[in-house]
Order: C-alpha cells, then structure tokens, then sequence
C-alpha cells in the first residue's frame, strides 16, 4: 500500500475514535458548538454520513458530487420535521439501517442509477435529520446552530468523499470495500440493540 | 455615523435579511455576476424600502423562502442558470428581505443615514458571496470549482430550512 492511501486510513480510523460516544451528551447547548458537535457525537451518524461519500465515489460522477449536494438539503428537511414535532416512525431503525444498507452498498461496490442512489440516500437522510430535530434544544440560537449542524454534516461527506478517492488504487479499492463491511457491522450492531 | 452602522448592524442581526441576500449573491455567481444585476438589485432594495411599511409580519418567512428556493435552485441547477435569470430574482430577493427587515417602519421614523446603513450592508451581503463565488468560477476549467460554490449553495439551504423550521416553532 502506498503512503497516502495508509495515511488517509489512519486519519480515518483517528477522525472516528475521536467520536467516543453517541450523540447528545449533554455538552453545552443552543449555538454552533452544540450545532458542530451533534452529528460528529454519534458513531450511528457518522458511519452513515460518511458511507455516503464512500459510496459516492464508487458511484463516480454525477454522484459523487450530486450526493452531497443533496444529502444536507434533505437532511434538513427532515431536521425541520423533527424540529417541528412532526412525528416519523422507526427513525432509530431506519438510522441503523441506514449504516447497513449504505455499508453494503459500499462494500459490494453496488452501482446504482443517480435516481435510486438519491432516493436511497434521501430516505436515510430524513431519518437521520428527524433524530436531530428531535432532540434539538428548545432554547438553541436557531442560525448558530443550523451553521454548526451543517457544516459537520456536510465535512463527514467530504471525509468520505476523500477516502473514496482511494478506490482510485486496486488495494485502496479493497481497503474502502473493507470499511464498507466494518460500517454495515456497525448499524447491523445498532440494529440488533448490541451497541 | 451611529446611525449608519447601526443600520448595518440591524441587517447583521436577522438571518431572515441576510441570509437569503448571500444566497442572491450566489445565485447571481452563476449569473453573469453582479454587473448583470446590479440595476434590478439597487431597484430591489429601493421596493423593499419603499413596501416596507405596508408589509404583513409574515413577509419575514417569505424572505427566508425566497432565500431557501434561490439556494436551492443554485445548488441543484448551479452551471445550467440562465443569465436572464439574474435580475428578476435579484429584484425579487431584495425587495422581500428589506421589507422584512423594515416592515412596519413608517417613511418617517427612521433617520436616512439608518436606512443608508441598511442598504450598504445588503448590497455587502450580495456583492461579496457573489465575488468570492465568481473568483472561485473563473479559476480554471476543473469541475470541483462548480461543485464548491454548489456545496455551499447546499449547506445554505439546509441552513435556511432549519432557521424557518425553528422560527414556526417559537411562532
């Protein structure tokens, strides 16, 4: 394996042990440090958002770009939903899911068409948004916090997105197929009620 | 000079003003640039002074879904938009956002140089988003250049939707 891939992994595996615990904490609340830190809390958020990018790049263009264009748009609509009290059933499970599926995908190098990629996505988006709606604090300084959730949201795309660049090498290819399966472990732990 | 930066400060203060104006600035990237709305925005800004006082509360929701569609719409169409497409929304966009920024407000109980300050800071909060968009466009021919400007578009209008969703709920 070549430097770059090896150093890509290593920040991957860093960048994830970083996220020591689920979501919502209890960490000061109501501004961007709540907004930055709420997706990145969460190894059932994480996994999913940067599988997403993973998968991206298996896909190759449009995808790669489309998804996360799209992905912090449909999130956040699902974010309003929950923010709203609009209720949504299943969102723990289809969370779960979302690392399952989107493990799968990755690690099977599924190539999908732009349509059912998006619509795959979006589904899981919703799910992912409502539970961070849902348990927004009440007395969050609302551009504070959208600025923050965003933009961490749409790094762990990016993150992925880099690693996926390293399907651009046989053994980086299979390096990626390998955190595919590691993902889909992770939400099939989820789902189970393991982790 | 209170006055003036006080106006501008007031802009600064309301996402429901500023946010869909960075939007506008985005969008009018993809657009020709500034120079190919500039008039329709200078007019925009003058309706929105001008509606301002007849101008129901609800307009500042209008603004912010004004903002979330011209996001969006550069997000999802980015490259593709057309530039006749620049001055109607441009028009559009301004006038909502300073009426809602300024709704309620009679002609005559605010100080000119408030109002100065006002205008200043939104043409600011177009001109620059659409300078640095159009400096990172004009860069090169590689695609990621687009797709920035397209991400940002896209965390824009997640951000927006988020902001209207939290203020129905306090409503």
């Amino acid at each position: 394996m070549r430097s770059a891939p090896k150093t890509l992994l290593l920040s991957l595996i860093f960048t994830l042990g970083a996220a020591a615990a689920q979501a919502h904490t209890g960490l000061p609340e109501g501004g961007f440090a709540s907004g930055f830190t709420h997706p990145i809390l969460g190894w059932d958020h994480v996994i999913a958002m940067v599988a997403v990018g993973l998968w991206g790049a298996f896909l190759g263009a449009p995808a790669i770009w489309a998804l996360p264009v799209v992905f912090p748009m449909v999130m956040a609509v699902g974010g309003a939903l929950g923010i709203l009290g609009v209720p949504l059933p299943a969102v723990e499970t289809g969370i779960a899911l979302s690392g399952v599926v989107l493990g799968l995908l990755v690690a099977f190098a599924v190539r999908a068409p732009l349509w059912v990629a998006g619509m795959i996505v979006g589904v899981f988006a919703v799910f992912h948004g409502h539970a961070h709606g849902t348990e927004l604090p009440q007395a969050a300084n609302p551009l504070a916090y959208g600025i923050g959730f965003v933009i961490a949201t749409g790094l762990l795309h990016l993150v992925g997105i880099g690693f996926g660049f390293l399907t651009a090498s046989p053994a980086g290819r299979i390096a990626v197929r390998g955190i595919g399966v590691l993902i889909a472990a992770m939400g099939g732990a989820y789902l189970a009620g393991i982790a | 000079m209170q006055a003036v930066l006080s106006g501008a400060a007031a802009l600064a203060a309301y996402p429901e003003t500023g946010l869909p104006l960075i939007a506008l600035g985005l969008w009018l990237a993809f657009c020709g640039g500034i120079a190919r709305g500039g008039i329709a925005l200078v007019a925009g800004l003058g309706a929105g002074i001008l509606l301002a006082p007849f101008a129901p509360g609800a307009v500042s929701v209008l603004s912010l879904v004004a903002g979330t569609l011209v996001a969006a719409g550069t997000a999802l169409i980015g490259p593709r938009l057309p530039g006749r497409a620049g001055p109607p929304i441009a028009a559009l966009t301004t006038t909502m956002a300073l009426a809602s920024l300024l709704h309620g407000q009679g002609f005559d109980s605010l100080p000119v140089a408030f109002v100065a300050g006002v205008m200043g800071a939104a043409l600011l909060a177009v001109i620059l988003p659409s300078t640095l968009a159009g400096v990172v466009l004009r860069g090169g021919g590689a695609a990621w250049r687009a797709l920035a400007v397209r991400i940002a578009a896209s965390w824009l209008t997640a951000i927006l939707v988020l902001v209207i969703a939290f203020g129905l709920r306090s409503a």
